[in-house]
């Protein structure tokens, strides 16, 4: 054998020894940098990535098995060993695997599942709100219609008494323009009686009774100077029987457009449009002030302005009346040109006119200032004329 | 000069002359009655003005006014009630001095522990200003006392001044009144 064919055996030997301890370090490396780099993507095995057919890889598992010697059935042992380990490991970090994404999955199950109930409750939440709203909604709105309602029938309630005011006051109104219409007529028929009794025509004038004495005058017109006051007392004398007449006692009403009470001054004022009506009597003034004292009892009245008193009788008018209650007594006072008056009517009417009238209520006797009192025809002759200055002062 | 201690006789009723002209003079400038100037000193409607206008103001910001409210105003010596206070509604406004009140009715009995009523006033709208002690009622009033009764609509009161004012449509309905006018015309 010559040196060449030496060299070509040991290079033949050593090559078949060096190849596969090459080829399982190989892969050993390649399994590790494998590992290291797609180990984390759980689903790839190394194994089916590798060829089998690769040189590489291949395991000299049958130079192995033929070799007999103690190194190489070490070195087989310590192959195995290494193999298992890594089967082992291998093993270990699938299982490693496996858990992490059940843990995973457990947990995403787990959020997924805890979303789900936060939805729903927050969905219940929204319901519940909603129905909350819906309720107050119809609460507010039954709130409002019954309000409408309790409005409309407070309305309904203040027209009721506003017509029912409005119905009293015209009623009031149209007594009134009665009982003024009747004192216009009382007064018209007076002043035609009167001018009657002027008329020179003697066939217009009323005939005098049979039974009377001879007339002295047809038409009789006392005057006297100013600053002699007289009192006829021919009105005092008729009242007094009309003055007894019966009452039913009905209540007096007193209508007025505004009125003032000052209680600390025991002052009242009714103004504009005043109105009394009593059983017996109607008072009209465009303004009347009661003074009362301290027990709230009058003490004095002042009418003021187009003052008109009537009654069945008689009708007063004058521009300014005062009553004073602790003598009984009666001022009226007349304006310029327009002089308090006392008409009575009845049979034979008569007028009593001057710039102040009084009257004494208790002992019913009449003082004038300025005085023109007008009597019918006939009145001296029927010996009424005495009378009239009968309790003269 | 007038000599006190010992004055002729002359000079004596002279004095007494000018003392009673003096006195008339002083009596008669107080007495007297003047109606203008009684009108005119009342005529100032500016607090009346300003409590309507309040009034308006109070109906604007009402908020759920308490309900059928009761309270007693008056109490007889043994605690039971002399005069009570009723109002179908009612607000105190915090921001104000104002008590509004509907429909609201002061009874006044008559005997202790009774429920007779011998005085009432009904009121349909009214303000009451806390701090003046002042008042306006809106609308239609009415007082019955005995067998009388006041009636109006628009009444302003003060009861500082203790003054009442009603504006219109007033009414006076009297029974046995002690002044008797138709003794103008007997």
């Amino acid at each position: 054998m010559n040196r060449r064919t030496q060299l070509y055996l040991v290079a033949s030997i050593a090559i078949s020894l060096l190849v596969p301890l090459a080829g399982e370090a190989g892969i050993r490396r390649y399994d590790s940098f494998s590992r290291r780099n797609f180990d984390k993507k759980a689903d790839l095995n190394l194994a089916d990535l590798m060829n089998p057919d690769d040189v590489m890889l291949r395991k000299p598992t049958a130079v192995r098995a033929t070799a007999d010697s103690p190194a190489a059935a070490e070195k087989a042992a310590a192959e195995k060993a290494a193999a298992e380990k890594a089967a082992a490991e291998k093993a270990a970090a699938e299982k490693a695997a496996a858990e992490k994404a059940a843990a995973e999955k457990a947990a995403a199950e787990k959020a997924a599942a805890e979303k789900a109930a936060a939805e729903k409750a927050a969905a219940e939440k929204a319901a519940a709100e909603a129905a909350a709203r819906a309720a107050a909604a119809e609460r507010v709105r039954k709130e409002v219609e019954e309000k409408a309602a309790a409005d409309a029938l407070r309305r309904e309630a203040e027209l009721k008494s506003l017509r029912e005011q409005v119905a009293a006051e015209k009623a009031a109104r149209e007594k009134a323009d009665i009982a003024r219409a009747e004192a216009e007529q009382k007064v018209e028929k007076a002043e035609k009686t009167i001018s009657r009794l002027k008329n020179p025509d003697p066939d217009e004038r009323p005939r005098p009774k049979k039974l009377a004495a001879p007339e002295v005058a047809d038409d009789v017109v006392v005057a006297v100077p100013s600053g002699e006051p007289v009192t006829p007392a021919a009105a005092a004398q008729d009242s007094r029987s009309h003055s007894k007449k019966k009452t039913s006692g009905r209540e007096a009403v007193i209508t007025a457009e505004r009125t003032d009470y000052d209680r600390k001054e025991g002052i009242i004022l009714f103004d504009r449009n005043v109105y009394v009506d009593d059983e017996q009597y109607q008072l009209h003034a465009d303004r009347i002030f009661l003074f009362l004292d301290g027990t709230n009892d009058l003490k004095r009245l002042v009418a003021l302005g187009n003052v008109a008193i009537t009654n069945e009788e008689k009708n007063a008018s004058c521009a300014r009346a005062v009553y004073t209650r602790s003598t009984s007594k009666i001022v009226m006072y007349g304006a310029d040109g327009n002089p308090a008056s006392l008409f009575q009517g009845g049979k034979k009417g008569s007028t009593v006119r001057g710039e102040r009238i009084t009257f004494w209520l208790n002992s019913e006797q009449v003082e004038i200032e300025k005085p023109v009192v007008t009597v019918p025809g006939g009145s001296f002759g029927g010996g009424d004329a005495k009378n009239i200055f009968k309790n003269m002062k | 000069m007038f000599d006190i201690i010992n004055p002729a006789r002359s000079d004596i009723h002279l004095m007494k002359k000018a003392i009673a002209a003096i006195s008339a003079i002083v009596a008669l400038t107080g007495l007297a009655f003047n109606s203008e100037r009684w009108l005119a000193e009342r005529s100032d409607d500016s607090d009346m003005l300003r409590l309507r206008a309040a009034y308006r103001d109070c109906v604007a910001k009402l908020e759920s006014p308490a309900e059928n409210v009761v309270f007693p105003l008056e109490t007889f010596p043994d605690g039971s009630v002399k005069s009570r206070l009723t109002a179908a509604r009612a607000q105190m406004f915090a921001d104000s001095s104002f008590i509004w009140g509907e429909n609201i009715r002061v009874e006044q009995f008559r005997e202790v522990g009774s429920t007779n009523v011998w005085a009432s006033l009904d009121a349909e709208n009214c303000i009451v200003d806390r701090k003046t002690k002042t008042g306006w009622v809106e609308g239609v009033a009415k007082m019955t006392y005995g067998e009388s009764s006041v009636k109006g609509r628009g009444i302003y009161f003060s009861l500082p001044r203790e003054y009442i004012k009603i504006l219109s449509q007033c009414e006076i309905r009297t029974k046995g009144a002690n002044f008797d006018p138709r003794s103008l015309v007997q």
